[in-house]
């Protein structure tokens, strides 16, 4: 156990408690197609802050946090209604609120560190990056309320958002009130994103939303697991950045956060069993070494049928140039040692067993050739021709009819009589 | 103070070169609709600034370029990786990795921190004020230009060069990428070709405005010309004239309010995209507005028109009606109002004792406008056989919009018909004795 300051377990709650609620809304926001809309309202909420504090002159975080929902909510009004009709996208309606409000944050923040250069900017420059050190328990507190509040809010309307996400239209015709439902996820997401700013700062405050979400989703495809699984990535890099802020003071708490969230997303990048790197090239692997075996099963099986009385030879197998000496001995050894081959007095036999599988595979392949000569109206590239499950594919009428003039022409392979068709 | 003088001129013209040609290359970024792209490769850069930064220990630009340009590559490999390949939503894969990138960046500035002479506040808005302590190293006819006016001219300079080179792929690539396939010009070659010129631009760029504000020089002054103009030529000159406007308003205001030159620049180019989605005269919101107005005052007044014609003919002699009767009131009331004033300021009605009465002039307009409409009754009873009471409803919304040529051929096509289909008369296209036309 890391020994931790009462200052560092403050932070802590505050940070684990704005991961956890991250999580949640920012799944819903990516489904949502909302994730860079939050990005550019984290960023017009720099100008509120500014004029919060003109304002009132105070460095508190409610009134700087009201000012912030102020700007950052008129920004996402701004980027509807420049994108609502006429030339503008949205993507491009993103792009300028995010820089202009910002812009108008820099020069608001610059007129105030101009005027107080002491006490001002030090409240106010935290809000960049982020400054969670001097969190005061009652914020982490206040944090650890609206955490609950939006996992309560999330949970109780869990049905309607994820019809809401996954298919609006139908959610409409249903009769859901898919706009006030909408207007609700905007207001989760306005309210965790502003509760981020002290601790994430104006630039990252998105990326704790965005990040977790998307990493959850590389492990899962259903709502609810992927809100806990957020959830937890969310609470996960928070508390790996605040501990690491603590541990390098010096490096700033902001994109440390982040940076673990991302690393988080990497690693579900590279590990995740459903669409991580490394388990579709697996995959990939898997298939093209079965696809490998079924070529070399069929090649001796046609060979021998060529000239049924002597065996196949290695020899005769590498002049066929499908694989190198060395690829072939090794998909020969593995057909050894999968029992479909072994080595005879004068060269490959097929066992029982290999020939069996042999003459299915051969089989399926003539009666999808046969069928792409004589009937093709089917695209070829559709069709795996390797299929060796013929008779799920083929109505059972068609693969007698296709047997049938295969063996009228002696191409039908003996022995696998046994098989579905 | 003025811009002229000789503190601010260096400012404003450091400031005036890297809005031009960051509108330069925003523009194909805006047109092509990779809008974000520029804000995620100002964002993901910046590892790759500070590495360069650090390992040349320099502000030289071509450490900072070549660590900007692997970046920015990365950054756009890797979301086309995450969006093509592994099935992510294409804006939460840039988020993830722009984000991700720069957070990156702010940890290596800090880590660097010794070293490398760049802090977070520069990084993100930039220190073009600077540019009058910030000399380069040799004098052009007795004139020492501020360093980075050197490095942003010859910036603007590549950005031209690589504009006209490529001017008909950008063009055809920017508008319309199905037919630049079907010709043969390779997407992605240019795609990656114009990225490391936006990741040029933005290195060039960020030292005077910084890594977020360069968005806003980025692709702002476009979406402005977009609004104003059809034509690329037309979209990148109505760019450079917006970029450079706002460099200008941008310092004038700062030195006003005594404040960050790059926030005003943002904020200046931010008014003017308000502007010009407000008031520009083909896309604006009020010219639109305003063209939907007229039209709805035209439509009312003729509504008007038709209905006291009507009124007329049942009464059979012409003279005034207590009120307008026959179409239905379906405009608001202050529309009919407007309508009605309008119409007696041109003096196509007369008011008198709460009656108003058809002029020649408005008596010609309102029969040509029944005359549209019952002719059109006949067109959809004869030729598309409707029954009859489907026919009203079309008639009375196509009647403002056919056009004398349009309705003398539906007539001609009729064979000259005298009745509708409900049995009334067709007016004639000639004006009655009397009447002036309009």
């Amino acid at each position: 156990m890391i020994p931790v300051e009462y200052n560092t377990a403050v932070v802590l709650l505050g940070t684990a408690a704005l991961g956890l609620a991250a999580g949640s809304t920012g799944s819903l926001a990516l489904l949502r197609g909302r994730a860079l809309l939050s990005d550019a309202l984290a960023h017009a909420t720099l100008p509120g802050i500014c004029l919060a504090f003109l304002l009132t002159g105070s460095r508190s975080h409610p009134a700087l946090l009201l000012g912030a929902l102020a700007t950052g909510a008129l920004g996402v009004v701004l980027v509807a209604a420049l994108s609502r009709r006429g030339r503008i996208k949205e993507d491009a309606a993103i792009g300028a609120v995010l820089a202009c409000f910002f812009g108008a944050g820099i020069a608001l923040s610059g007129a105030i560190q101009r005027r107080s250069p002491d006490a001002a900017q030090a409240g106010l420059d935290g809000f960049l990056l982020g400054q969670p050190a001097g969190m005061l328990l009652s914020e982490a507190l206040t944090i650890a309320g609206v955490a609950v509040a939006t996992l309560l809010l999330v949970a109780l309307l869990a049905k309607e958002w994820k019809l809401v996400c996954f298919d609006p239209d139908f959610a409409a015709i249903e009769g859901w009130p898919v706009r006030l439902l909408d207007l609700l996820l905007m207001l989760l997401i306005t309210t965790t994103v502003v509760l981020a700013l002290p601790a994430v700062g104006v630039v990252l405050a998105a990326a704790i939303l965005i990040i977790p979400a998307t990493a959850a989703r590389l492990w899962v495809d259903r709502l609810v697991p992927m809100l806990i699984l957020a959830s937890s990535f969310g609470v996960l890099a928070s508390v790996t950045g605040t501990l690491l802020s603590a541990r390098f003071p010096a490096l700033p708490t902001g994109p440390l956060i982040v940076l673990a969230a991302g690393s988080l997303f990497l690693i579900s990048l590279l590990v995740s069993p459903r669409r991580g790197i490394v388990a579709r090239a697996t995959a990939e692997r898997r298939r093209r070494r079965e696809r490998e075996r079924r070529r070399l099963l069929g090649t001796i099986f046609t060979e021998q049928e060529a000239a049924p009385e002597s065996p196949v030879s290695e020899g005769a197998l590498a002049r066929r140039r499908v694989w190198g000496p060395g690829r072939l001995r090794a998909h020969l050894e593995d057909a050894r040692r999968r029992g479909w081959i072994r080595w005879g007095p004068r060269g490959i036999e097929l066992t029982d067993a290999g020939r069996q599988r042999a003459a299915r595979i051969v089989r399926a392949s003539r009666i999808w050739e046969q069928y792409l000569l004589s009937q093709a109206q089917i695209d070829r590239d559709l069709i795996d021709l390797d299929a060796e499950e013929i008779g799920h594919l083929l109505p059972p009428h068609l693969v007698a009819e296709l047997e049938r003039s295969l063996a009228d022409r002696g191409l039908l392979p003996l022995g696998s009589e046994g098989s579905p068709a | 103070m003025s811009l002229l003088d000789a503190t601010s001129l260096p400012v404003l013209i450091v400031a005036a070169l890297a809005a031009s040609c960051c509108a330069l290359i925003g523009s194909f970024l805006v047109l092509r609709r990779s809008a974000l792209l520029g804000d995620a490769i100002s964002h993901g850069i910046l590892p790759g600034i500070v590495v360069g930064f650090a390992l040349s220990g320099s502000r030289e630009i071509v450490p900072m370029f070549l660590g900007a340009l692997v970046a920015a590559l990365g950054t756009t490999l890797l979301t086309d990786l995450l969006h093509r390949r592994l099935r992510i939503d294409g804006d939460a894969a840039m988020g993830v990795v722009f984000t991700t990138l720069f957070a990156l960046g702010v940890v290596l500035l800090e880590v660097y921190a010794g070293r490398v002479d760049l802090d977070p506040g520069c990084v993100l808005h930039g220190q073009v004020e600077y540019a009058a302590i910030d000399p380069a190293s040799f004098a052009i006819l007795g004139w020492t230009p501020p360093r980075g006016a050197v490095t942003l001219g010859v910036t603007l300079l590549l950005d031209l060069v690589f504009v006209l080179l490529l001017w008909k792929e950008l063009l055809i690539t920017s508008f319309d990428g199905d037919l630049a396939h079907s010709l043969g010009i390779p997407p992605g070659p240019l795609h990656l070709a114009l990225m490391g010129m936006t990741a040029l631009t933005t290195v060039a760029s960020f030292e005077a405005v910084g890594s977020i504000l360069v968005v806003a020089m980025l692709i702002v002054p476009a979406m402005v010309a977009t609004l104003l103009t059809d034509r690329l030529l037309g979209v990148l000159l109505a760019a450079q004239g917006v970029a450079l406007a706002s460099a200008g308003l941008g310092l004038w205001s700062a030195q006003r309010l005594d404040t960050s030159v790059a926030g005003m620049m943002a904020v200046s180019v931010g008014g003017l995209l308000a502007v010009a989605f407000l008031l520009a005269p083909g896309q604006g919101w009020l010219p639109r507005r305003l063209r939907r107005l007229s039209l709805a005052i035209r439509i009312a007044e003729e509504d008007l028109l038709g209905s006291l014609y009507r009124a007329e003919e049942r009464q059979a002699g012409g003279g005034g009606i207590e009120r307008p009767s026959g179409a239905p009131p379906h405009h608001p009331a202050w529309l009919r109002i407007g309508a009605g004033l309008r119409l007696r300021w041109r003096a196509e009605v007369v008011k008198s004792d709460r009656t108003l009465t058809l002029t020649q002039r408005g008596r010609g307009r309102g029969r040509r406008l029944v005359r549209r409409h019952r002719l059109w009754e006949n067109y959809l009873s004869d030729l598309l056989a409707l029954p009859a009471s489907h026919l009203h409803d079309p008639a009375h919304r196509i009647e403002h919009f056919l056009d004398e040529e349009l309705t003398r051929r539906i007539e001609e096509r009729l064979d000259g018909p005298e009745r509708d289909p409900h049995g009334r008369a067709i007016p004639a296209a000639d004006h009655e004795p009397g009447e002036e036309e309009r």
